[in-house]
């Protein structure tokens, strides 16, 4: 039987009366790395946040088998777009943290990872740039060992340069056991390292394929499918 | 849960530290200049009993801000644990700030107070204290700042669960605070004819004629405190088992 890190069965979400989130269905198997595209507000943050196991919903959602909450948290590990470390930090201590709190946390990748995202171990968390602690704070998220990883907007808000060498990362540091998660609307810059995306609107899912599939059916390019599915 | 406490104290350490520094300073000088100026030891006694209360409600305030941001922060809400610990981890680093203001106040009274003023001060109280009474209210003391902590937690888990989108949980958290600590008080006092901890600390007694000073201030054997003591135990369980329960289940990030 196939193994399925991610899935939910008919997960729906409100805020105050507003559904972010309207019977969702999917399933995410073991070694992809699945786009979640999808315009503002059209439900990809609180999927993670479900699937992190950080909020309630209705339906049901589990990560291997486990629901998504307390029991599923040691095998997720989330980027949110919000950062993992505070102002008082140095790089060294917010890695540290990483490593107390969770188990699975490996130094050595943690440190291979630093030195390919070019920070330095004494730098002041609240004197990086936008783009220096977007690495970061995926250094600190790929360095845990776990089976899924999920990226809440990894390159929005940082210059190309940054976007590439995050992208490479997630590709050099990617372990195939596991799967990974990417939400974004900036689809040209990062469709291609895609196996599998997934388009959320209006908190439904409206296409999941493989990214050579979605091709070589529809002759266009992910960004193209999306400009039409989301063309208002 | 030792490993959120320490990364709490790391986070707050420079103002628990500011505030302890900023304490001895106001203490020593309130000791200087009152000696010099030849004050009355209840004035200065009193003067700084005031200061103290002014740390105590920094220390207050520093901890249920930690507490209210670790709610609402990714960092603390992802990590595998039960929410128990994030809680016990609190109540840990409020209790300790605590504590730190208990000691200096109690190394302030063996070093700066002549032990004149102070029987002098005890005499006005008509206190009369033993070693074992000390060590009881000592203990007292603790737990009942680790309870009053455990209510004011319980009262912003409460007023967070219900602030999803608005300001409505603050004042939700004040209330239920009023109504707990009424509560508690109440069922004490009821169940041990003695007032409760939400009140007094459960085990200080103050006992008042119709005059508005108290006629007698007595620490009470723990004997007599202990179903008190017992009935705030069960109550802190509870309360943790209710506010471990929203934070898994209800509460929004």
């Amino acid at each position: 039987m196939k193994e399925h890190i991610l899935h939910l069965q008919g997960v729906s979400k409100n805020y105050a009366g507003k559904k972010a989130l309207d019977q969702v269905s999917l399933s995410i198997g073991k070694g992809k790395i699945v786009g979640l595209l999808g315009t503002n507000g059209s439900g990809k943050s609180t999927l993670m946040k479900i699937a992190a196991g950080l909020i309630p919903y209705e339906g049901n959602a589990t990560v291997l088998g486990k629901p998504a909450g307390l029991e599923s948290k040691a095998e997720v590990a989330f980027m949110p777009d919000r950062p993992l470390t505070e102002s008082w930090m140095r790089v060294y201590e917010a890695i540290r943290m990483q490593r107390d709190f969770y188990p699975d946390f490996d130094e050595n990748k943690a440190g291979q990872m630093l030195e390919f995202m070019n920070l330095r171990d004494r730098d002041r968390v609240s004197t990086l740039s936008k783009g220096m602690q977007e690495r970061l704070q995926l250094t600190l998220t790929l360095s845990r060992r776990a089976r899924l990883y999920l990226l809440d907007e990894p390159i929005g808000g940082v210059d190309p340069v940054a976007r590439t060498r995050i992208l490479d990362a997630i590709l050099e540091f990617y372990d195939e056991d596991s799967s990974i998660v990417i939400s974004t609307h900036l689809v040209r810059e990062i469709e291609r390292i895609f196996d599998e995306v997934l388009f959320l609107k209006q908190g439904k899912v409206v296409l999941q394929d493989e990214v050579e599939q979605l091709r070589s059916k529809h002759g266009k390019s992910v960004e193209d499918l999306f400009k039409e599915v989301f063309a208002e | 849960m030792m490993k959120l406490f320490k990364y709490d104290w790391k986070r707050d350490s420079n103002t628990i530290y500011s505030v302890l520094a900023v304490l001895v300073v106001a203490q020593l000088l309130l000791h200087w200049v009152g000696t010099s100026r030849g004050w009355e030891p209840m004035i200065k006694i009193g003067l700084g009993l005031m200061v103290y209360v002014c740390a105590m409600v920094v220390m207050v305030i520093t901890g249920s801000k930690a507490y209210i941001k670790n709610l609402g922060s990714y960092q603390r809400r992802l990590v595998p644990i039960h929410p128990i610990y994030h809680i016990l981890s609190a109540l840990l680093f409020s209790t300790l700030t605590m504590v730190a203001v208990f000691a200096i106040a109690v190394i302030h009274g063996l070093l700066l107070i002549p032990w004149s003023e102070l029987t002098a001060f005890l005499e006005l109280g008509n206190m009369q204290l033993t070693a074992w009474d000390v060590i009881t209210a000592v203990a007292s003391g603790i737990w009942g700042t680790f309870f009053i902590m455990l209510l004011v937690y319980f009262s912003i888990t409460v007023g967070a669960v219900v602030n999803i989108r608005g300001k409505a949980g603050v004042w939700v958290g004040i209330i239920v605070f009023i109504i707990i600590t009424n509560m508690i008080s109440l069922i004490s006092e009821t169940i041990f004819e003695q007032a409760g901890s939400a009140a007094n600390f459960g085990i200080v007694q103050i006992e008042s004629g119709s005059s508005a000073v108290p006629d007698t201030v007595s620490v009470s054997s723990l004997g007599t405190g202990l179903g008190s003591f017992l009935f705030e135990l069960v109550a802190a369980a509870l309360l943790l088992w209710l506010m471990a329960w929203p934070i898994r289940k209800k509460l929004e990030i």
